[in-house]
């Protein structure tokens, strides 16, 4: 059963918040791929891009906003290869990231203790499903072959989505009654 | 508007609490998972995530399938056998020393024809060592120019070397003008080594197959699966028939090593297995009375600690009621001596009191019952006289 309720419109503020997000999240990325290892950038591209959208969804509560995200984080560092692909690979990749995000997030309407689980799985399954997109759509032959690494890699995923979800979920509770938390989630 | 009690303040941190215990523990398990998980791929440093890592940027790259079975460290596919742990080597490191001179290598000639011999006298195929002595022999004779020199050594040389001296004249005598080749000592010392290396390799082989092969069997027999292990020696065979030495080596000593895990594997599994079934066949006899104790002795243990928890019950119910009784006292008369009561204060407090010690007055008979002996209540019941109907009083009374 999907949730219509969360299919809202987006205000000009709304854009800014993903956008300058984005921006921060490639500027992150530009800095940190000539100063990190490789498994090193990739840990932390996969950390900050959970944390960036676990917070944009729990201010903004809207369906879309993953997917606008990673399309805006994918155009602006279309040439780095922090998560280990780049150009158009990476843009179709990350969409399709952000569309297990929005499955999860329509789907799935649970809150525990005050947690909001669909968020929280939404965005550690599409963390995690980043490494089989990618084999899968770049060569599923080879990612077969060594199905071993790829597996490896989307249980990393799925670990660091946990620990950037949760960490922006607890960002945000101790937060969100500020005046522009306040203001975001306004209607 | 609802207002917020302090209550519902309570509440909302006990569910604020839970929720930051919940996240701890997601985050305790996430991180936990994450050491693990890198540990498991073999480092204390980010290698083995690199090496992940690294697959998806040779993806990226090539992103051909053939490639990254060649290349890539963690398996390697030959065939319908997968070799996961052993590499296969291309050729032998040798070594070569800076002065070779030519009475030397004709020594390693006469060396490489004799090790030869030896291989077929065990039967083995010596094809590739002919052609790697007859590319050794064109080395040493060298083109034309050097053709004098070799005439010359054929008229000086008798016995052994003299006969081979003859033959390498006619081997150059045959030779095509294309395949001449130049006077090259040093490869005549790395081809003939490494027909020594062939032979010490080939021995070997010979040596480990059966062993191996009883080890396949042996571990067959108990029922364990070994139907990979049984593939790669059977390729270790056939790679040794085709003179393919190096390859016939890798998959020995991957089956080896796979055999090793699968018998490991095989001794830890049969060991859980004794453990959990001699337990009892081992001590049945200790285990038995044991259980025979624990079943007398559940009953009474189960009964004293019901009275205990009873009895401490019984006592603070006992001291609640008599605090009720004097708190009623006190409201009825700052209600009816004091006038200091609104009507309704006292009318709820009255109610709550009267409440609580109705329910107090309905659990305490339960726990007297309890704390009481059984046997005393079953003698205080046989001491009671019996009951009887009342048509056999009337009747006992006309």
């Amino acid at each position: 059963m999907l949730a219509i309720e969360e299919f809202k419109s987006f205000h000009l503020r709304d854009i800014v918040v993903i956008t300058g997000s984005a921006v921060l999240w490639s500027a992150i990325m530009y800095v940190l791929e000539g100063i990190l290892s490789l498994s090193g950038a990739y840990y932390v591209a996969l950390f900050t891009l959970v944390l960036f959208l676990s917070f944009l969804v729990l201010s903004l509560q809207k369906t879309g906003v993953a997917s606008l995200f990673y399309a805006l984080c994918a155009v602006l560092t279309y040439g780095t290869r922090e998560l280990g692909i780049a150009y158009s690979d990476k843009f179709i990749i990350l969409l399709g990231a952000a569309l297990v995000f929005e499955l999860v997030f329509l789907t799935l309407k649970l809150r525990v203790k005050n947690i909001p689980l669909d968020i929280l799985a939404g965005a550690v399954l599409s963390t995690g499903m980043l490494p089989l997109i990618t084999g899968t759509l770049i060569s599923p032959e080879a990612s077969l072959q060594q199905i071993e690494s790829l597996l490896n890699l989307a249980i990393i995923g799925l670990l660091v989505g946990v620990i950037g979800a949760v960490l922006a979920f607890l960002i945000w509770y101790h937060f969100k009654t500020t005046k522009w938390l306040v203001k975001l989630s306004m209607p | 508007m609802k207002k917020v009690t302090d209550a519902d303040r309570r509440s909302l941190t006990k569910t604020e609490k839970q929720m930051h215990v919940i996240c701890g523990l997601l985050l305790l398990i996430a991180l936990g998972g994450l050491f693990f998980e890198t540990k498991e791929l073999g480092m204390g440093n980010t290698q083995g995530v690199g090496k992940a890592t690294g697959f998806l940027q040779q993806l990226n790259s090539t992103a051909s399938a053939n490639n990254q079975n060649s290349k890539h460290p963690l398996t390697l596919i030959l065939g319908s056998v997968v070799l996961e742990e052993t590499t296969i080597n291309q050729e032998f490191k040798i070594e070569i020393p800076p002065n070779i001179t030519r009475e030397k290598a004709l020594f390693l000639l006469l060396q490489a024809e004799q090790e030869k011999r030896e291989m077929e006298s065990y039967n083995l195929t010596t094809q590739y060592i002919s052609d790697k002595i007859l590319e050794a022999q064109r080395a040493y004779i060298g083109s034309d120019e050097e053709y004098s020199v070799l005439v010359g050594e054929g008229k000086t040389y008798t016995g052994e070397k003299g006969e081979y001296t003859g033959k390498l004249l006619t081997i150059s005598q045959d030779t095509p003008s294309h395949e001449i080749e130049k006077l090259n000592y040093s490869k005549v010392f790395f081809i003939t080594k490494s027909i020594t290396l062939s032979k010490e390799q080939v021995y070997r082989l010979i040596d480990e197959l059966p062993l191996l092969e009883e080890k396949e069997q042996m571990l067959r027999k108990k029922g364990v699966d070994t139907e990979q292990e049984a593939k790669l020696i059977k390729e270790a065979k056939l790679a040794l028939t085709g003179e393919r030495y190096q390859e016939a080596e890798a998959y020995l000593k991957e089956a080896g090593i796979q055999l090793d895990k699968r018998r490991v594997e095989q001794k830890r599994l049969k060991g859980l297995i004794r453990l959990s079934k001699s337990f009892f066949a081992r001590y049945w006899w200790k285990v038995l009375p044991a259980l025979v104790v624990l079943s007398l002795l559940a009953k009474p243990a189960y009964l004293m600690i019901r009275k205990k928890r009873a009895k401490a019950k019984l006592k603070k119910l006992t001291l609640e009621l008599s605090m009720l009784d004097k708190l009623l006292k006190k409201t009825q008369q700052e209600y009816f001596v004091d006038h200091s009561m609104s009507q309704s204060t006292y009318n709820i407090r009255e109610k709550r009191y009267r409440e609580r010690r109705t329910k107090i007055k309905e659990i305490l008979p339960v726990l007297e019952s309890i704390v009481r002996d059984q046997k005393h209540i079953k003698k205080e019941r046989e001491k009671a006289p019996e009951r009887r109907g009342v048509l056999e009083i009337k009747k006992e009374e006309r």
